[in-house]
């Protein structure tokens, strides 16, 4: 495999510096079923969840961040009726630790103070 | 513009290049595990892209550099990224590496104590039902190794 390096990108008329490119990517993702028999669907650097107790998802990195300054972007989907939900009235993803080696994520109904499982969970993490 | 062969590429850029031919591979097996005594059992779920790296070879970092990258302040240069990579590993000693990367040695290997904190069982074992997840406790029953 061959790195290529180049400080801008072009389409012939418009240039943006690669740097755009590489802090614009999503460093790890992650779309898993919390319910039922916790599994992942498919990932990047990822190496497991853990499955904390009810709604609450611990997403583990395989190349760790550098710090723990990063940002998760996180979507749920509350039932297996193919009908996103993005932190609507009836979920909420809430990212509430972050660490080099992981970050936590756990879903709330807003109208209730217990977490709740998910049938879909997303999370995007941007560093 | 110049290209530049690499011997070991970063770790994110192998596992970005495996993950676009290699076939996921989910596990027959689950991790529960008890870190605190206030808290319920905890399930470690291997990512099966993660899983076929380490079927592979060649992608994944020695283990050993995850430990030592523990005691790494945050914000400092971090060994595991650039290490040379491992070989191919059997699911069993993938599920093992995987516990001492993301389970706390606490766990693992500084506990000395009576009670099972941790099992490695079949995913088939592992309750389905979540109605009282938060009750999950590891049973201390030598005969039956679901939760």
């Amino acid at each position: 495999m061959s790195t290529i390096i180049a400080s801008n990108i072009s389409d012939g008329t418009t240039s943006v510096p690669s740097t755009y490119v590489v802090n614009g990517s999503a460093k790890a993702w992650v779309n898993f079923n919390g319910t039922s028999t916790v599994a992942i669907r498919d990932s990047l650097n990822v190496g497991s969840i853990t499955d904390v107790g009810t709604g609450q998802y611990r997403v583990n990195f395989t190349n760790a961040m550098p710090d723990a300054n990063y940002s998760v972007i996180a979507t749920v989907n509350g039932a297996d009726t193919g009908t996103y939900e993005f932190n609507d009235s009836r979920h909420q993803a809430l990212g509430v630790v972050l660490s080099p080696t992981y970050a936590s994520v756990s879903s709330k109904h807003p109208a209730a103070t217990a977490w709740y499982d998910v049938w879909q969970m997303s999370a995007a993490i941007f560093s | 513009m110049r290209i530049q062969m690499t011997t070991t590429l970063h770790l994110w850029d192998r596992l970005a290049e495996a993950k676009s031919h290699l076939t996921p591979v989910q596990s027959k097996y689950r991790v529960l595990f008890e870190d605190s005594q206030d808290e319920p059992a905890k399930v470690l779920v291997p990512d099966p892209n993660w899983l076929a790296a380490a079927l592979a070879g060649s992608i994944l970092p020695p283990i050993d550099t995850y430990l030592r990258d523990r005691d790494v302040a945050d914000g400092q240069p971090k060994e595991h990224p650039y290490a040379e990579p491992i070989g191919p590993m059997t699911e069993e000693e993938a599920i093992e590496y995987l516990i001492m990367k993301d389970i706390s040695p606490a766990v693992w290997r500084d506990y000395q104590g009576n009670r099972v904190v941790l099992k490695i069982t079949p995913v088939e074992l592992i309750p389905s039902d979540r109605s009282f997840r938060n009750a999950w406790k590891i049973t201390q029953d030598a005969e039956r190794i679901a939760a």
